[in-house]
């Protein structure tokens, strides 16, 4: 005697690494002893949510069915980890019991993990397995209610719920999905003054011009002259994300870092990545074979601020080039390529040699000068050269002190702020002009840089003569440009114009890796 | 004296020594018994002027008597060469001038009138700057060539100014890449100045004399004789801080310039090559007499740099004059500062900025908190100064350079 015994199909998602791959789970009920089998090469947490299944569905007040119970996820060849398996598994096996029903032909969506009370809880990287899913176009999203930024990120419309039983019985009413629109909120950062970097113009002046224009900053100075403070400034500058670039950085974020989301609106603010000296290459980079990025792509669209450079291990910085140079790190696993968007500005900070005071008056540096260059060694020349701008930074003394107390500070960073964004639309405008992708200056990569950026050939005459003045390499000829353009911007001269190459030589690299003839 | 009688006496001065063969030390002589006030008035010179100077002897005497009697002769060339030099825009600088090469008032035996076509303030520039002589043979090894190219490329940057003799080879490369590098050169012709020697090098020589300047004892319309060449050479030693000798054969003219470099108190510095090539034994043998060897820019900028810097040291007192004016000066500028900073222009605050410079050196942050100026513009005044080599920055502070 034989009964046809029907197979129920749900589908999911799950992370690889921090790609979203879209899966198939069938649930399979037979008389006999009870078993209950997970097939799928799945990891342990994976198997152990049979016991949370079986907890949460008793709990919810449904019967556990008795029997064999197979389920199998495929792709079956990946190897899969995950606790948002609990509740596809847990609706499927409801089904399969026929202790709900749902229209076979239609196509059901569901993620979650469960507690055993029957709670529904969301998993990381919530954003980017929407996204995933919603491509595939199914028919119903049945998704933990905590994961509600997430639907707002993939604009997806589904059926946000909390519990298990709610789930499971607003299934048997009509799929009412609902879409939730995107909300963004800016962190306020008012207290954050920028008085502290008062009587060190110099510094403000140079993170200015990198937040107008997207170039990477070293900000070399003694212990205790404000360097970090002033790196942590450059946030402030940045013009608030767009909903895109929101949605692109929370899917990411959200997905690398592990973390849970947490309220319902989703922060504007550009990422700040603060690195510490003993970081790694794989802190920085991410693992491959894991395939997970790290640091560099956190800060994207944002600041990667790296303090104490040379204090790092020996090349970790240089793990740094490549995405800075192509503003996108690429992982090859199994053959397959993914690439991952690494488009932020880079700040550095450093001492000028080891005990610090080199640039100080008041305290003698006691370094030698054999030792002061093994120290400026620990920054490679390529590396050196792809950093745009340099500055000095001096502990504020007499007069610095009586500027702050004197100078208004009221507003200053919000007048900032606003210029930025101005120089960004200039910047943008111009680019669409050229026919080619909307980049800031720091950005551009194009070859027809002079064309585009309007410099007559009595500057262009000029930069040269700078350059192979004070021995710049052509990199160091384009960045000159590149940083007189943006100074141009912020003044809103039309053309480049002598002064802005003159100011922008004012911030080119003099003593790192620099001989001194 | 307007600029052309100037040069008619300079010239009438050199047709008057060279008919006779009279030395600079008997017109020297002349000068210090008042018998001529200085070498311009030489054509009132008359018999009774001399006739009772005890420290001439007879030959000297005889040598004035003669060039007296040949005063017409002398006038018909002085108005010739003086036709040649009007025509080509030669003018002349005599040991009355202003512009007379300092290094050409330390030494003796230097001629008291030299000829110019070209940007005579490069004169004083060999002094400000520092200078560099570069020489060697007519035909080079093409590895001379390229040490050549690199080395005067490397230091017209620095804005040193290099000085060569015109001729073929590594004179040409010398002249010609500090002219590509946009640098200052000077050309010192053993002809007069209109008389380009060799001719194949008249391309160049137009260059520098719109570019660069060049220079010579000999009054305009002279051609180029063999003799003339020893004591050309003794000229571009002596216009420079350091003689860079590029290759130089056994018998070589170089050799003159490397010993009137030596005699004359400069550095000589010889670029190495193989004891197997023939054509740098002349340089081989140099080194052996104890001159430096060229392998690194950095000793030859070092030595120039001495040198300017203690003449800096030694023309001090004739500065400390103009320093009471200066001072007067920068008190109003101050003043303005304080009270209308709109007025002030970017060289009125370069002015101010050297001012600051010359207690300490100071960073640019405390630089526009004392000038009260936005970093924005300072930072465009600072990078002009820098280029302009009136200040550098080391250990992450500005100070005066002493150029």
């Amino acid at each position: 005697m034989s009964t046809k015994y029907s197979i129920t199909t749900v589908f999911s998602s799950f992370m690889y690494g921090i790609v979203a791959i879209p899966v198939q789970i069938e649930v399979y009920l037979t008389p006999g002893i009870n078993t209950f089998d997970i097939l799928g090469l799945c990891d342990s947490s994976i198997m152990e949510s049979r016991g949370r299944i079986r907890a949460a569905l008793v709990a919810s007040g449904y019967s556990f069915p008795h029997g064999h119970i197979t389920i199998s996820i495929s792709p079956s060849y990946i190897k899969k980890a995950g606790t948002n398996f609990d509740l596809p598994i847990a609706i499927g096996i409801l089904i399969a019991s026929k202790q709900v029903r749902i229209n076979c032909s239609k196509k059901l969506y569901a993620e979650g993990e469960l507690s055993l009370d029957g709670q529904i809880k969301a998993t990381p990287g919530g954003a980017l397995r929407l996204s995933c899913a919603k491509k595939e176009n199914y028919d119903f999203y049945y998704l933990p209610s905590d994961q509600k930024p997430s639907c707002k990120c993939a604009s997806l419309s589904c059926s946000l719920n909390e519990t298990l039983l709610d789930c499971i019985e607003s299934m048997k009413r009509k799929y009412c999905p609902i879409k939730y629109s995107l909300d963004t909120v800016e962190e306020d950062d008012e207290n954050y003054d920028v008085s502290i970097i008062k009587g060190q113009p110099k510094a403000l002046r140079t993170l200015f011009i990198s937040a107008c224009g997207w170039h990477n900053v070293l900000l070399v100075g003694s212990p205790g002259c404000g360097k970090t403070m002033a790196g942590r400034l450059i946030k402030l500058l940045l013009p608030p994300l767009s909903n895109d670039e929101v949605c692109e950085i929370f899917a990411l974020n959200n997905a690398i870092s592990r973390t849970l989301e947490s309220e319902d609106s989703i922060s504007a603010s550009r990422p700040f990545r603060y690195v510490i000296q003993d970081t790694t290459t794989s802190i920085l980079i991410g693992s491959n074979s894991k395939l997970k990025p790290g640091e560099v792509v956190l800060a994207n669209r944002g600041v990667l601020f790296a303090d104490e450079l040379c204090e790092y291990k020996k090349g970790v910085i240089d793990c740094l080039r490549q995405p800075m140079e192509d503003r996108l790190i690429t992982f090859n696993k199994d053959g397959n390529e993914y690439k991952f968007p690494t488009n932020f500005i880079f700040v550095g900070s450093t001492n000028p040699c080891n005990c610090g005071n080199y640039y100080e008056k008041k305290s003698k540096c006691t370094c030698t000068e054999a030792q002061r260059l093994r120290y400026e060694q620990k920054i490679s020349g390529p590396f050196l050269d792809r950093i745009d701008l340099f500055c000095e930074m001096h502990r504020v003394d007499n007069d610095g002190l009586k500027q702050i107390a004197f100078t208004k500070t009221d507003g200053e960073i919000r007048f900032l702020k606003e210029k930025v964004a101005q120089c960004w639309l200039v910047q943008k405008e111009r680019a669409r002009q050229a026919g080619i992708e909307e980049c800031l200056n720091g950005q551009m990569v194009e070859e027809n840089l002079v064309e585009i950026f309007r410099a007559d050939k009595r500057i262009i005459e000029y930069c040269a003569d700078m350059s192979t003045l004070y021995s710049c390499s052509a990199r160091g000829f384009l960045r000159l440009l590149k940083i007189g353009r943006t100074i141009a911007d912020i003044e809103g001269h039309k053309d480049i114009e002598q002064s802005d190459i003159a100011e922008a030589f004012s911030y080119r690299n003099r003593e790192f890796g620099v001989g001194k003839y | 004296m307007d600029s052309n009688e100037k040069l008619y006496a300079d010239i009438y001065y050199s047709c008057f020594i060279e008919s006779e063969g009279i030395g600079t030390r008997v017109i020297q002589n002349l000068i210090d018994k008042e018998a001529i006030d200085s070498i311009r008035s030489l054509n009132q010179l008359a018999k009774e002027d001399y006739a009772k100077i005890d420290s001439l002897c007879s030959s000297d005497f005889d040598k004035l008597d003669s060039a007296l009697r040949a005063r017409e002769k002398i006038l018909m060339d002085t108005e010739a060469s003086f036709e040649i030099a009007r025509v080509n825009g030669i003018t002349s600088v005599s040991v009355e001038d202003e512009e007379y090469p300092l290094p050409f008032r330390q030494l003796s035996g230097m001629p008291k009138v030299i000829y110019c076509k070209g940007r005579r303030e490069l004169l004083s520039k060999v002094s400000t700057n520092g200078s560099v002589s570069i020489v060697g043979t007519r035909g080079p090894s093409s590895y001379a060539t390229y040490a050549t190219k690199d080395f005067s490329t490397k230091l017209s940057n620095k804005g040193i100014v290099i000085v060569s003799g015109l001729a073929l080879g590594i004179d040409r490369v010398a002249h010609s890449s500090c002219i590509e590098a946009k640098g200052d050169t000077i050309a010192v012709l053993a002809g007069g100045p209109d008389n380009t020697y060799p001719l194949c090098n008249k391309d160049i020589y137009e260059v520098i004399c719109k570019r660069g300047l060049v220079v010579s004892e000999r009054k305009p319309g002279t051609k180029a004789v063999k003799q003339y060449f020893p004591s050309r050479n003794r000229l571009i030693s002596a216009l420079s801080d350091a003689c860079l000798v590029m290759e130089a054969g056994v018998n070589s003219g170089t050799l003159h310039t490397a010993s009137f470099a030596a005699a004359q108190g400069k550095e000589v510095f010889v670029l190495p090559n193989s004891i197997y090539y023939e054509n740098n034994m002349g340089g081989h043998m140099l080194v052996s007499d104890g001159a430096n060897i060229l392998y690194d820019i950095s000793h030859v900028i070092d030595s120039v740099a001495r040198e300017v810097f203690y003449r800096k040291l030694g023309s001090f007192p004739t500065e400390l004059d103009n320093i009471n004016s200066t001072n007067s000066m920068i008190k109003e500028l101050r003043c303005k500062l304080l009270r209308n900073s709109d007025a002030l222009t970017s060289e009125n605050y370069k002015v101010l900025l050297c001012d600051e410079l010359t207690i300490r050196p100071m960073d640019s942050d405390e630089l526009a908190s004392s000038l009260k100026l936005p970093f924005s513009k300072l930072s465009v005044l600072l990078s002009e100064l820098e280029v302009e080599h009136r200040i550098q920055m080391i250990k992450g502070k500005y100070i005066l350079t002493f150029r």
